[in-house]
């Protein structure tokens, strides 16, 4: 009797003592993901909201700006900085750079990293482009280029291979000035290194999308808000 | 658990040769007996899961070698991107509605129109801004800090939310700021900087934080040998961003024309 | 025949419908296979050790898969989960191979 009190008390204080370390096994990892996809897709949604939003709500904007001298003053502040920051959907020339994994990669070395695409980022504008995108997602002072499982994701979104980085800026000096920097040195020993794929192009005309999301909601403008 | 079928172990194999065999070719050619019909139904549920499982072992490949850890950081970043946009949305029709409400609606244009300017102005570095974040300084005794650790700690920042950053106190970073090894040492923006290296970043503190000590992270890949360096971040509630840049036209980008 | 039909026809279904595993179900469902596959490669060396019943192995495969998720569900709960897992399909995999061995010799006399 008293063996089966004290193996009944062992077995509830084990239970409770795993209920409590409950994250760290299989399933809570089959959870996380499962609650990863579903937050993704939450955010996706809101996205799509948000753009269609803003289109109604500009459209109004304009509406009323137009109307008076001052409005139109900081309308024209609004497309200055809106092409900078990535507010504007924007054309020009410049050049596309495709990348992609070794055609028979085995490992990650093959692969095309973020830390990779990062690179190759920093080095087109530091060649002097001034508008990027990649696989249509714009880059701006808030994005990151990152990585969530196998997948790179700019802006929170998962991209797909090949990385199709539109470039706008000068097409004439743009590819001389990247093989000059470190990144795009770098770039260069990769594809004769690893076989990685990497097509630059120049084009005569670029169109980039406007930016996803550009809200502040900690940083505020140290000079008096009018 | 109770045994699988078995008879008895003995059973002479010279007798059994013939008829294991025999009964096997039998049943073939034996017309439907309740029997079999029981065990189809039962191999069917088993061929089932067994398809089912192997190709569910097979999916989620996604997030395959990414420790918890990893999901995790994913799961808060996403659910803070989560926020951010849910914000944004709440943000945009307010400002719809109030547009089609106020009687006033050139002044309301007006004011919103300023206050999105003010948001450009912060992403694009021409005015100061202020706001809770960290102040991260790193020591370099060894100078093995280089543009791939600083390019990283960029972009970690980023992926956190930081909304406004400025190194060394003389570089503010925008869209367009791009790391470059100089004679001397790390050019930013065609700045020269020189360690102990100073970036204030404006944002939510905690998630900022949490985000460079990741394992592997910005503060690893600085303290960790061959750097040894040092990294120690602060979390504030006021981080002055003082530096600002001039506003630049920009040559080649233009933006589309709406119909 | 109509056996191997079944097979057949479950794993084609499996493939074509391609179901989500519920995730409550996820842990549970690779040892019920394991403990199914051990309930019909004793039926199968039964069979052909000419002693088999429908019945039987009706009740074997049902307790099989029952105790095998009812051992991991307690492992769970006890924190030994991958331990007793383990346990499990090791017990289990030695009988499917000696089953196999016996169905072995009905089939080839080697």
């Amino acid at each position: 009797m008293v063996i089966l009190g004290l193996f009944g008390l062992l077995v509830a204080t084990a239970a409770i003592q795993t209920s409590r370390n409950a994250v760290a096994d299989q399933g809570g990892r089959k959870e996380l993901i499962s609650q990863i996809e579903a937050r993704r897709a939450d955010v996706d949604a809101t996205r799509e909201q948000i753009v269609s939003t803003r289109t109604g709500v500009e459209r109004l904007q304009t509406q009323y700006l137009d109307a008076t001298a001052e409005g139109r003053a900081v309308s024209t502040r609004l497309d200055r900085l809106g092409v900078r920051t990535g507010r504007l959907a924007v054309e020009g020339p410049g050049v596309r750079v495709v990348v992609d994994d070794a055609p028979d990669a085995t490992g990650s070395q093959q692969e095309v990293l973020d830390k990779d695409l990062q690179k190759l980022v920093n080095a087109l504008w530091e060649s002097g482009a001034e508008a990027i995108s990649i696989n249509g997602q714009r880059l701006t002072n808030l994005s990151a280029i990152r990585h969530a499982g196998s997948a790179i994701t700019v802006n929170y979104r998962s991209l797909a291979r090949p990385y199709v980085v539109s470039v706008i800026g000068d097409p004439d000096s743009i590819p001389a000035r990247f093989v000059e920097t470190t990144h795009g040195a770098e770039w260069l020993d990769l594809q004769a290194a690893y076989g990685l794929q990497f097509d630059l192009t120049t084009e005569e005309t670029l169109t980039l999308p406007a930016a996803n999301r550009l809200d502040l909601r900690h940083a505020m403008s140290a000079t008096d808000p009018r | 658990m109770p045994e699988g079928e078995t008879g008895t172990d003995n059973s002479p194999e010279t007798t059994d040769e013939v008829t294991g065999r025999d009964r096997l070719l039998a049943s073939l050619r034996r017309p439907i007996s309740r029997g079999q019909f029981t065990v189809g139904v039962l191999l069917a549920a088993v061929g089932f899961a067994s398809a089912v499982q192997v190709q569910s072992n097979e999916r989620d490949d996604d997030y395959e070698g990414v420790r918890q850890e990893g999901l995790i950081q994913l799961l808060d970043s996403l659910a803070a991107a989560s926020e951010r946009a849910e914000n944004e949305i709440a943000q945009l029709e307010q400002t719809r509605s109030s547009l089609r409400n106020d009687t006033d609606s050139n002044n309301a244009a007006l004011a919103q129109a300023r206050q999105q300017a003010d948001v450009l102005s912060i992403l694009a570095g021409t005015v100061p801004a202020v706001g809770p974040g960290v102040i991260i300084t790193v020591k370099d005794p060894t100078a093995g800090v280089g543009i791939d650790q600083l390019l990283n700690g960029l972009e970690e920042l980023r992926d956190a939310g930081a909304e406004s950053i400025e190194v060394n106190n003389s570089v503010r970073v925008v869209a367009q700021t791009s790391l470059e090894d100089g004679d001397g040492g790390i050019l930013m923006d065609g700045q020269q900087l020189a360690p102990p290296y100073t970036i204030e970043a404006i944002g939510d503190p905690h998630t900022l934080a949490q985000a460079l000590d990741f394992t592997g992270g910005f503060t690893d890949g600085i303290e960790d040998p061959p750097v040894n360096g040092e990294v120690s971040v602060e979390e504030t509630d006021v981080v002055e961003v003082a530096t600002i840049r001039e506003p630049q036209e920009p040559e080649y980008a233009q933006p589309v024309e709406e119909e | 025949m109509i056996a191997g039909l079944g097979l057949v026809v479950g794993i084609l279904v499996g493939l074509l419908l391609q179901p989500d595993v519920p995730l409550w179900l996820e842990p549970y469902l690779p040892i019920a296979v394991v403990a199914a596959l051990d309930a019909v490669f004793g039926a199968l060396r039964a069979f052909l050790d000419g002693i088999f019943d429908d019945k039987v192995f009706v009740v074997s495969f049902v307790s099989n898969v029952l105790i095998a998720a009812l051992i991991v569900y307690l492992g769970d709960k006890l924190g030994v989960g991958g331990q007793l897992s383990t346990g499990v399909i090791v017990v289990l995999g030695i009988r499917i191979f000696s089953n196999v061995a016996a169905i072995r010799r009905h089939l080839f006399h080697a």
